[in-house]
């Protein structure tokens, strides 16, 4: 059977092999690691479908290719090899040789333009950089600022989750994204039952998000669908930063470094087209009261 | 996420916490208002209630309380999402008529209420319009009232005794099955019309009173509003108490007027309903006469039959449910303001809608000077709907009177709060707010403003101008 490059996240539109975990000729079963694929926003192991042996690869280390494309074949147990593949070969081995081609291309129509100086990137920096480019080419920003006082919370862990929660509770907003850095770049999964997690549960899914994160083996699923990304600037010790908004979320919320006095500058950046101005900051205020409750 | 459900279904059993598209259901009331939630949870009893709201403490979780979803300010849509806690399980329904009292689940349905009662004998007066469909806990959240309030009051005059679960998920019983107690603070009416913001109810001990067995209804006709006003006035002034006084302006009757008994003419300007009831037929008949006689319009009938009478409060009845099935959208209010003020209001409606071009058909509880105003419009004057209801706001403020009769403030109304509150009354709500929820988990974003009072107060709010498949939104339906 052909074996597809499936649509990981609803916004994918291609993938990279970077590693093939089993040689041609190989034995594979079912639900078995088969290859790494690396995507914009998460890098994935993709497992074999069916039990059998992998005849052929089609689509080679370190090439692009786009979803629905096969990456390879499996010959099942027990299925007699297939004699009409040598004639259909050459036609999907160029299918897939143009996909290598978009690769070096991107389509302006999709991406917009990028660099020629950003062409060495890995996939996760282009699609950052595309994306980031994106938001600042399509999403009408806006900012606001204010300083929380935070010296009468009790806190346990880290402050991430305590703006998770208060920010699930003042949008009413369920998933919220929490930004973590990778070694290739940054990645966004998604915490979900935001609203009914308490903040040591969100601190622990944030810890095992973000440490799996850093090990490629977060799911499509688990970096799709927050209407906010909190990123913790100020676990750097940043006072202060202006985050883009990703596209399809409402905002952003950076707290800053917590100071020796307790406070903190808390910035919300916001598509106007969700918030105006004054919107915007009664729901950072409001975010400010979650936080005194919590 | 699934933990806290989890832990939550231990409690109410797995069929009892929604996860599934029924979830859609438990987004929204009988307003346009919509949000998402994560799930409903449908507990069976009060102390299956307590551990839920404990539970919710303990992981800060939202919980918004619905009884029927037939409110009309948005009271028991989600806004924080979370959990929805239904009541409609709470049914369990004594009446204890010897001491003339109910003991009610908040999930009893007023009209099963009343109805349970009338077999002893008995009444239970709050009338809401919703009555067939709407819960007792839903009557108590909004303090509702209805056509007959005006000679029997309202739910808070009827609630005696109530068990509420407090926000930490302990139990309070208040009261008892006594009608006059002056003995400490009257802590259940802090519970009444606070719209599930500072306790759950689950229970109620509710008055009963002897259910007359006669009434007798009319229908005057006038030339202007002005004229029934008048008579309003009039009849209240004469020593007679009319069991209900309502208003229809013209434009109302010209949606419900085919539902009247035959003979009864829908065109007047406006038209008073007029009730009485009592205990000997001959009696209330005469009342009825008398009072019909003092309201002096240029038309009345008074219903021959047990049929008429209730053709008339059907038509009454059915504005709501007119306009809902209209192919066009509705905005619906309910402000109240001195009775001698109901000419002036009524033409200040008048007024706006012509200045607009948007149909304001009216009625109205007369004798307690409430009205209930809807606009009807079109699409293209969606934009219209805020300016238009922010100054019915500001004109019954204005007058001395409330945006909010009988429904609340809910999501809709919160805005507009500080209009007719002080600044120092909504610091000392808050404070009780705080006391009674500090973790805010109850009901958020209801009843305190947050958005300015202005023109645009609809734009935010989430679910304004979605369409449904029939095409048209769904707005507030008001009665």
């Amino acid at each position: 059977m052909d074996f597809l490059l499936p649509r990981l996240a609803d916004t994918l539109v291609e993938a990279t092999v970077s590693r093939w975990l089993k040689r041609t000729g190989e034995k594979v079963s079912k639900g078995e690691p088969l290859v790494e694929v690396e995507t914009d926003k998460v890098n994935s192991e993709l497992e074999a479908p069916v039990e059998g042996v992998l005849s052929e690869i089609l689509v080679p280390e370190g090439e692009t290719a786009p979803v629905g494309a096969v990456l390879a074949r499996i010959t099942e147990a027990g299925e007699a090899a297939d004699t009409s593949r040598e004639a259909k070969a050459p036609a999907t081995a160029a299918a897939a040789r143009g996909v290598g081609r978009a690769q070096s291309e991107p389509s302006t129509a999709d991406r917009g333009d990028v660099p020629p100086s950003e062409g060495g990137l890995s996939t996760m920096r282009r699609r950052i950089a595309e994306r980031m480019q994106e938001a600042r080419a399509t999403i009408p920003q806006g900012a606001c600022v204010r300083e929380f006082d935070l010296s009468k919370l009790e806190r346990k862990g880290g402050w991430t989750a305590y703006f998770v929660k208060a920010l699930a509770m003042a949008a009413g907003a369920d998933s919220i994204g929490v930004a973590v850095e990778v070694p290739e770049g940054l990645l966004v999964p998604v915490v979900k039952g935001a609203t009914t997690s308490s903040t040591q549960e969100i601190s622990a899914r944030v810890g095992d998000l973000a440490e799996r994160a850093r090990q490629n083996r977060l799911q499509p699923a688990e970096v799709s669908g927050g209407a906010f990304t909190v990123t913790n600037v100020g676990g750097g010790g940043a006072l202060l930063a202006f985050p883009l908004v990703n596209p399809g979320q409402r905002g952003i919320l950076a707290p800053g470094a917590v100071r020796s006095d307790g406070h903190c500058f808390v910035t919300f950046c916001y598509d106007r087209r969700a918030y105006d101005d004054y919107a915007a900051d009664r729901l950072l205020a409001r975010v400010e009261e979650e936080l005194a409750r919590l | 996420m699934t933990d806290l459900l989890d832990r939550i279904r231990a409690v109410v059993g797995e069929a009892n916490v929604i996860v599934d598209t029924r979830l859609e259901d438990y987004e929204h009331d009988g307003t346009f208002l919509q949000h998402e939630l994560t799930a409903a949870v449908l507990p069976a009893g009060t102390e299956e209630v307590a551990q839920v709201v404990k539970l919710c403490a303990e992981t800060r979780t939202p919980l918004t309380t619905r009884g029927a979803g037939s409110g009309l300010v948005g009271g028991p849509v989600p806004l924080s999402g979370g959990l929805v806690l239904s009541l409609e399980r709470l049914t369990q329904l004594e009446i204890d008529a010897p001491n003339l009292m109910a003991v009610a689940g908040a999930g009893v349905v007023n009209g099963n209420l009343d109805a349970a009662a009338a077999e002893a004998g008995l009444m239970y007066p709050p009338d809401p319009a919703s009555k067939e469909i709407s819960t007792i806990g839903g009557n108590v959240a909004c303090n509702s009232g209805g056509p007959h309030c005006l000679k029997y009051g309202l739910t808070a005059d009827y609630v005696v005794g109530m068990t509420v679960v407090l926000a930490d998920g302990s139990v309070l019983k208040l009261g008892g099955r006594i009608r006059k107690r002056s003995s400490g603070y009257r802590l259940l009416h802090l519970f009444i019309g606070s719209e599930g913001t500072l306790g759950i109810v689950t229970e109620v001990i509710v008055k009963l009173v002897p259910r007359p067995r006669h009434q007798a209804t009319a229908m005057v006709g006038f030339a202007s509003i002005e004229d029934a006003a008048a008579a309003v006035r009039r009849v209240l002034h004469s020593g007679h108490l009319p069991a209900a006084l309502e208003m229809m302006n013209q434009e109302a009757l010209e949606y419900v007027g085919h539902f009247l008994p035959a003979g009864f003419k829908p065109g007047h300007e406006a038209v008073l309903i007029i009730e009485q009831d009592g205990n000997d037929r001959e009696q209330v008949l005469l009342q009825l006469a008398e009072m019909v006689e003092i309201l002096d319009g240029i038309d009345n009938r008074v219903a021959q039959s047990e049929a008429e009478r209730e053709g008339i409060w059907n038509a009454r009845r059915q504005f709501g449910q007119v306009l809902v099935q209209l192919r066009k959208n509705v905005f619906s209010e309910d402000v109240a303001v001195p009775i001698s003020m109901i000419p002036e209001m009524v033409h200040r409606f008048h007024a706006l809608g012509l200045k607009h071009g948007v149909a304001m058909p009216t009625v109205a509880h007369a004798g307690d000077g409430n009205l209930h105003p809807a606009l009807v419009f079109d699409e293209e004057q969606r934009q219209l709907v805020g300016p238009i209801a922010a100054q019915i706001f500001r004109d019954a403020v204005e007058l001395g009177g409330t945006i909010s009769a009988e429904h609340g403030l809910g999501a809709l109304k919160r805005d507009f709060a500080a209009l007719e509150h002080s600044a120092e009354e909504i610091a000392w709500w808050r404070r009780l707010k705080d006391l009674y929820d500090p973790l805010g988990i109850l009901n958020p974003h209801k009843i305190f403003p947050e958005q300015p009072a202005d023109d645009h107060f609809l734009d935010q709010q989430p679910g304004w101008g979605r369409k449904l498949a029939s095409g048209r939104d769904r707005s507030e339906v008001a009665t």
